[in-house]
């Protein structure tokens, strides 16, 4: 193997090596997933959704869910559900075009039972049908 | 008996009188960096609290809602530190010492007492805080609290110590409403 070739061979070993680095880099550092590109694994009412958390609560946390149910009231950070869920949005431009009563599909992640207020509270809120 | 039901009487007579202060979406900070490496932090804009006029305090903090820069952090923290789909929730029942809410202008010093719930293991604690008259129907309190992991036998791997801070520190930071 003459000079050049081996220096060919060094060159090409080096990129190889920063793009795994890179992609490890990468593959550590990666930001959490958005509310989007989650994959729901329930699709309902509220009601249902609450007897399915009243008996199995372990398996939901951090879960991503979809509920249809009717706005009861608008708060300053998300809205309540049928007066039994708490909906908490962060991008809150979405709350203004909502109004009281009205019958809507939201996604969002399950954090758990709130028992000071008796709802089930959902994160990172978007809006999928209204 | 008679005695029983004046005081169950004056108790729910009480809790009627007392104003309710309340937040959904408190803010909880959590911090255990170690200087030269990754900062090991999360914010959790999602705590419930009830502050009552008397100065009970009652909190929830939503384990799933601390959200971390990095995928992966939170991915350990909740299912290898903190075990979230097991126990969800945090709680804090105390009271507020020092608690003067109709003399209260601007703001004042507090102390928070009481029981800090994680893992279901039951630690007392008692911290400096603030509390500020922000409008005639809000408040806001402040406070640090410091725990460490051992408080709630929550077990670091040898190969991650050097990472995360013995000492864990815990900012609330919450905006109450009055309840009506």
């Amino acid at each position: 193997m003459n000079l050049k070739k081996r220096n060919n061979v060094l060159f090409f070993g080096f990129i190889v090596l920063l793009i795994v680095l890179f992609s490890v880099y990468k593959y550590i550092y990666k930001p959490p997933k958005k509310t989007e590109e989650i994959k729901v694994v329930f699709v309902g009412n509220t009601k249902d959704f609450l007897l399915k958390i009243n008996t199995e609560s372990d398996k939901w946390i951090t879960k991503v869910i979809q509920l249809k149910g009717r706005i009861t009231s608008i708060e300053d950070e998300g809205l309540l559900l049928d007066k039994n869920t708490f909906c908490q949005f962060e991008d809150k431009s979405f709350l203004t075009q909502l109004k009281k009563d009205q019958i809507v599909t939201i996604k969002g992640v399950v954090i758990g039972f709130d028992d000071l207020f008796n709802e089930l509270k959902l994160n990172q809120c978007i809006i999928i049908k209204q | 008996m008679k005695k029983l039901l004046f005081i169950l009487l004056l108790v729910t007579v009480q809790s009627v009188i007392a104003q309710k202060y309340f937040t959904r979406n408190g803010l909880t900070g959590f911090k255990a960096s170690t200087g030269a490496f990754e900062p090991v932090q999360a914010l959790n804009n999602s705590s419930s609290a009830i502050v009552t006029s008397e100065g009970k305090i009652a909190s929830q903090i939503f384990i799933g809602a601390f959200k971390f820069k990095v995928a992966l952090m939170q991915e350990h923290f909740n299912e290898n530190y903190m075990d979230s789909s097991t126990f969800p929730k945090a709680t804090f029942k105390g009271t507020i010492t020092d608690f003067d809410l109709k003399n209260l202008t601007g703001s004042k010093d507090v102390t928070l007492k009481g029981i800090l719930t994680v893992k279901g293991i039951d630690k007392e604690i008692e911290s400096p805080g603030k509390i500020y008259k922000t409008s005639d129907n809000s408040l806001r309190l402040t406070a640090t609290f410091k725990v460490t992991p051992q408080d709630f036998k929550i077990k670091i791997p040898s190969v991650v110590r050097r990472k995360i801070a013995r000492e864990v520190i815990i900012d609330i930071d919450y905006e109450l409403k009055e309840k009506k």
